[in-house]
């Protein structure tokens, strides 16, 4: 550089000094307090010798240049002309009557002069013919400073008292566009410091809005659409009143004056890109770029003439350069303004926003950012398939933007994966993750060797914040219910929230394969239901679910431990997710995104316990937008927000494939959104309220310090204006989305019930209005949808006030209806029930768990089992009892594997084995391992037609029934069934029995001699238990013989043994009765 | 009455503090509370990060305990604070400030200074403010009569300041009056 980038230099004394450039930008002139004008050649240095122009009499108070001329205003009340870059008069122009004159303005032709002076009309006077003129009359006060409006006849005049007025001059009558008040600040006293602060109206090249130094001495943007503020310039680190300003020829950048510093601000975002301190104590009275050159020069109140040369960083396109999306927003309402291509130099059609998306391309390492800087507005996000980004590429989507050549070549560039709720560094600080949990934020060290890590969150009581150093410089986080999760490209760090001793349960998770890359992380889980400083709940509810999307298309599914469960291959480019409670949605892109400008993104909702889809869909973004923001309402409902600022809600998303997109809020018809250029930056959704940041300008993500989390109220943009009607549809779809998230048996819960309550109230009040315009039909209707009864009783009521008697029956009808219907509840469960059909069914397939199922139920309501108390009373009998019960209990595991054991040997081995015991000691046997099992009596109900074959023949797992074992058994049970069959009490056996016992009877009498031993004691038993089991069915099982019923009562006050007896003797009658 | 005189003069600043932490004021909470019934009312849920009315007594006390974030009210804003002096330097009227201004301001500023923005700058506008209204209620002492005084938008301090000698000054009024009226009579 061969010129220093401050040259400063005294040029006047201490007072009020102004400054202008000549049209061409190759002088400055500069006029002061000590009444000349010096004459400064822009390219030279500090040393010149200035040109001087000594005509004024008193101090030089304004100064202006067109392309043949420049002007000085001076307080002797002469406005003079000089030629051109030179001080040579050419002559007056016009003389105020020894009034001040306080500021000058040429149009941009330079043929019409507005002239202020202490006086409350300002003068148009023609430049051709300077005796023209024109008076504009309309203030109360002294007019202090007059601009233009830029392509246009306006002229923006303020006035002492803070009265801005916009004059028409397009005809020869000035007519008066606007007036505004209380926005600058009055200042009376030309002594005051005050007066010598700029209250100028400063007009951006493009017409659409001016700036200008508001009451509280900031700077504040007005749109000219509606003359009302639609912006503010606000930074930490400038306070103090702003002494001057000055657009950029570009209309790129302000530059404002503030506290002996002059500050650079970008229009669209409104940030400080740039500063620069001049003499403290001192006030800039005037800033103004030069017209051509890269460069801004201002004066000060103690006579100092400074120029900065390249006051923009070099990474921004500078002041001169025309920018072609560096308009705001309203730049496509604003007609009549040329968007003519200018070509300047190499990147000249490049919008900052390119810029920083080309940088970030071209940065192989600069993952930090990737995936971040999605926000690239609609009018460059078309871009040209062949050309980078050079100028031809803009031409053509900008010409496309014009609606005059329809493109073709171009494709819609794809959105990046993203995070949601994460920004790009700014300066050294990022937000990582930004919920209605909590913040994850990361800061650089001053090496850049780590990031400083710390996560925040906003129920301090739930959760404990902390930080720490991250080596590997994560550039993706999560915060989920259960923990929050890290990434860097190939590792993640999950560390669940647990006790105050935070990092054992932390673990670690890397992708090994070379070229795979972390793309997007999320961790899901259940809501805990309290402090996370006791552990109860912890330990058993885990820590969630992690899933990782990979570059290579993989869903990969942790548990909350980091146990490896399922890679999924999601078949689509990875875009985001969000995780709720027991789901995760992960947006992909299908295919590719369309020439019309459409993303064509998908979703899939995944569930953790199966890992099935429940849905899948298009997410509802228009044409040419980009998705935004992804997150979950507080009643788990996932929603969305795309760069239209449109706010979509998945309904129904618990019922398979039945979800559906509702649109609950649009940005742009905020009340709020009136006036300002503002958008919003999501949060999350609680109830009805929309959690956001509010960014100001075209700012695209939220800075530092963490900006106050704002509620806006949702709305349904419904076209109709009735706001009840928006109300209450409103609040049906959140009372829907609570009955849905219902869990199995539930019929309500209190926040139901008082929100329908809350419904019906706002029904009876449309209903009344439906009443009073006679809309019956109507008020029927929402009559209908009332959801208590006693609401139909106030309708009633209110039907009766307006003489509706018809429509009174009609509610009376509907209530009858309502009453006599099925409980809303228990309907609105069953449906619940039958959308989950699906999914439950196949948890019953089993053919095993069939059979069990039926059997079981069957037997054991029929006749009861025994219960198993009663067993150990068996040892009353006699001595030798109480050994083979505990023989048999032995036993018993052999018995038991007969049920799952259709081979023979083994039974039969028990089975003789049981043999060489008395019959007594068989049955007790028998009658426990009955009760140990409760299978086998059903299965000896079919037996008796089977026995034979399943034994012999069936040797398959259906022939597992434990027929086997009680068939073999009752060999020797049989027998005593025969010695039964003596007494009169076996008389009354079914005959199917008979059939199966003959056969058995046959069977026993061959066995011959030994059971005829036992046969008189084991009679003499028998009888007895007979009875007592009898008595026994009798409590359990009324329609029985009346006979042993009869013997029961005899029995009524039987001891111990025999109801002991019970036990075994009632599976000796089921078998009999089989 | 049967205070004893020295104490039936006013009400004493703190205790118009007192009344006025009855209000109630925005907050966000830090911690997660269930909606909680108190003798003056149920308040809540606190569900951070969301907003919540509270009573300024609470949001104290919390704030104190570094449980909440106070969200200063709208008047308690450079810019309204600046309009309303303005008002108040060039009109006549008192200008609409809520009722218990000055007892919440000062709360607020003692006790939350971080959550409010340019606090210096309120302070010193809050003193202007305080100073050109007492001037007008002294310039109001012109206006004295026996009968009726109207301030409108007066505020609850400044009633205060000026009722034990305005009462005292009007009793003396109706007593000069009533004098005036018996002699006329005689």
């Amino acid at each position: 550089m061969s010129h220093p980038s401050i040259i400063a230099r005294k040029a006047h004394s201490d007072g009020h000094t102004c400054l202008t450039f000549s049209a061409d930008g190759t002088h400055a002139f500069t006029g002061g307090s000590d009444c000349a004008v010096r004459i400064w050649k822009v390219a030279e240095g500090a040393e010149q010798e200035p040109g001087n122009a000594t005509e004024a009499e008193q101090p030089v108070t304004a100064l202006a240049a067109s392309d043949d001329c420049w002007l000085s205003g001076s307080e002797d009340g002469c406005v003079r002309r000089y030629i051109k870059n030179k001080d040579e008069l050419h002559g007056d122009v016009t003389e105020e009557a020894a009034l001040s004159v306080r500021c000058i303005a040429l149009d941009e032709q330079g043929t019409r002069l507005a002239v202020t002076s202490d006086n409350p009309s300002a003068k148009i006077i023609d430049m051709e013919n300077t005796i023209k003129l024109t008076m504009l009359h309309g203030h109360r006060h002294n007019v202090r400073r007059a601009t233009w409006r830029p392509k246009s006849s306006i002229l923006s005049t303020c006035a002492s008292d803070g009265e801005i007025i916009l004059w028409d001059l397009s005809s020869e009558e000035p007519m008066i566009l606007h007036t505004m008040n209380g926005i600058i600040p009055p200042v009376t006293d030309p002594s005051s410091p005050e007066f010598l602060h700029d209250c100028s109206a400063i007009w951006h090249p493009s017409g659409e809005q001016f700036y200008v130094i508001s009451k509280t001495h900031d700077v504040i943007c007005i749109s000219s659409n509606n003359w009302v503020q639609s912006g503010k310039f606000v930074d930490k680190e400038v306070v103090g009143p702003t002494t001057a300003l000055a657009i950029s020829p570009n209309g790129a950048y302000l530059a404002t004056a503030c506290q002996s510093t002059v500050y650079i601000w970008t229009t669209d975002k409104r940030q400080v890109i740039a500063k620069q301190s001049a003499n403290p104590n001192t006030v800039i009275t005037q800033v103004a770029f030069s017209p051509k050159e890269h460069l801004i020069a201002w004066t000060d109140s103690s006579g100092n003439f400074v120029r900065w040369r390249e006051p923009i960083p070099l990474n921004l396109p500078n002041s001169v350069k025309r920018l072609l999306t560096a308009t705001t927003t309203t730049s496509k309402s604003g007609s009549g303004i040329p968007k003519g291509v200018d070509l300047f130099g190499e990147d000249n059609g490049l919008s900052l926003d390119d810029l920083a998306a080309f940088e970030e391309l071209n940065d192989p390492t600069g993952g930090d950012e990737e995936g971040i800087d999605f926000n690239i507005d609609d009018a460059d996000f078309v871009i040209d398939d062949v050309g980078g980004y050079l100028e031809d590429q803009t031409t053509k989507s900008r010409a496309k933007d014009d609606g005059l050549v329809k493109e073709m070549v171009s494709i819609t560039k794809a959105q990046p994966a993203f995070q949601s709720g994460s920004t790009p560094f700014q300066t050294n600080k990022r937000y990582l993750a930004y919920n209605m949990l909590g913040v994850i934020e990361a800061t650089r060290s001053e090496q850049e060797e780590y990031n400083v890590v710390s996560v925040d969150f906003f129920d301090k009581s739930a959760r404990k914040s902390y930080h720490f150093n991250d080596t590997h410089k994560c550039h993706y986080a999560y915060l989920g219910e259960r923990g929050a999760l890290f990434a860097s490209d190939t590792l993640v760090l999950y560390k669940p929230y647990g006790s105050w001793t935070t990092s054992q349960n932390d673990w670690t998770y890397s992708l090994k394969k070379e070229n795979t890359r972390v793309l997007g992380i999320c961790a899901g889980g259940m809501t805990p239901s309290r402090s996370f400083k006791n552990n109860s709940d912890t330990d058993l509810m885990g820590f969630g679910n992690v899933v990782l999307a990979t570059s290579e298309g993989h869903l990969i599914f942790l548990s909350g431990t980091g146990r490896e469960r399922r890679i999924l291959a999601l078949g689509g480019d990875f875009v985001t997710m969000v995780a709720g409670d027991e789901w995760v949605l992960v947006v992909y892109r299908a295919g590719a995104t369309t020439i019309d400008g459409s993303q064509s993104l998908c979703y899939k909702l995944y569930y953790f316990d199966d890992l099935s889809v429940r849905q899948r869909d298009e997410l509802p973004i228009p044409k040419g937008h980009t998705l935004k923001w992804i997150g979950i309402t507080q009643e788990g409902a996932p929603v969305i927000y795309d760069s239209a600022g449109l706010i979509h809600l998945v309904a129904k998303h618990r019922v398979p494939h039945h979800a559906t997109w509702v649109c609950i809020l649009d940005t742009n018809l905020l009340e709020r959104r009136v006036g300002k250029d503002e958008s919003y930056w999501p949060i999350g959704i609680t109830g009805s309220t929309f959690m956001c940041l509010i960014l100001k300008g075209r700012q695209e993500h939220p800075g530092f310090p963490r900006p106050l989390v704002q509620e806006l109220p949702l709305r349904m943009p419904f076209n109709t204006q009735n706001e009840k009607e928006e109300v209450v549809e409103r609040e049906l779809l959140f009372k829907e989305l609570a009955m849905e998230s219902l869990n199995g048996d539930e019929l309500m819960t209190d926040d139901i019930l008082s929100k329908e309550r809350a419904i019906d109230k706002e029904f009876v009040v449309l209903i009344q209005g439906a009443c009073k315009e006679d809309n019956v039909n109507r008020a029927v209707e929402l009559t209908k949808l009332l959801h208590n009864l006693q609401t139909f009783d106030i309708v009633a009521k209110i039907a009766d006030f307006y003489h509706l008697v018809g429509f009174k029956e009609k509610v009376m009808v509907l209530k009858q209806v309502r009453e006599d219907s099925e409980d809303r509840f228990e309907a609105a469960r069953e449906k619940r029930r039958r959308w989950n059909k699906i999914d439950t069914r196949p948890q019953r397939l089993p053919d095993v768990d069939v059979n069990g199922a039926n059997s079981r139920p069957r037997a054991f309501q029929d006749f009861g089992p025994p219960p198993a108390i009663h067993r150990p009373g068996l040892t009353r009998a006699t001595p030798s009892v109480e050994g083979t019960k505990y023989s048999s209990s032995t036993s018993e595991p052999p018995a038991k594997d007969t049920w799952s054991d259709p081979l023979a040997p083994s039974t039969n081995f028990t089975v003789s084995e049981k043999r060489k015991r008395n019959d007594f000691e068989d049955i007790e046997m028998e009658s426990q391992s009955d009760i140990s099992t409760p299978m086998p009596p059903p299965k000896q109900k079919a037996n008796p037609f089977a026995r034979k074959p399943a034994v012999e023949a069936n040797k398959n797992p259906f022939a597992r029934k434990a027929g086997n074992k009680t068939i073999l058994q009752s060999e020797s049970f049989f027998e005593k069934v025969d010695a039964a069959e003596t007494t009169p009490a076996k008389s009354k056996k079914k005959s199917n029995n008979l059939a199966v016992k003959t056969k058995e009877k046959d069977k026993a009498e061959k066995e011959g001699p030994r059971q005829q031993t036992l046969f008189g004691l084991f009679g003499a038993n028998q009888n007895g238990n007979q009875k007592g089991s009898a008595k026994r069915k009798t409590g359990l099982t009324p329609p029985d013989e009346p006979e042993s019923q009869a013997s029961d009562v005899t029995m009524a006050d039987a001891s111990q043994i025999e109801t002991q007896h019970d036990g075994w003797e009632e599976t000796q009658l089921i078998e009999d009765k089989s | 009455m049967s205070l004893p005189q020295s104490l039936r003069s006013s009400v004493t600043p703190p205790e118009l503090e007192l009344v006025a932490s009855q209000q109630l004021i925005e907050i966000i909470p830090l911690i997660a509370m269930e909606k909680t019934a108190f003798i003056s009312g149920a308040f809540g849920p606190l569900q951070p990060p969301r907003k919540t009315k509270i009573p300024l007594w609470m949001a104290i006390n919390l704030k104190l305990k570094k449980k909440c974030h106070i969200v200063a009210p709208e008047w308690l804003a450079v810019e309204f604070l600046q309009s309303c002096l303005d008002e108040e330097l060039n009109q006549p009227g008192f200008s609409m400030l809520p009722f218990r201004y000055a007892e919440v301001s000062k709360v607020l500023l003692d006790i939350a200074p971080d959550d409010i923005q340019s606090t210096d700058k309120i302070r010193s506008l809050l003193k202007d403010l305080r100073e050109a209204r007492q001037a007008k209620s002294r310039e109001g002492l012109d206006q004295l009569n026996r009968g009726e005084l109207s301030l409108s938008n007066l505020c609850s301090l400044e009633i205060n300041e000026i009722r034990p000698f305005f009462v005292h000054a009007m009793g003396i009024l109706t007593h000069l009056h009533r004098d005036a009226s018996t002699e006329d009579q005689l």
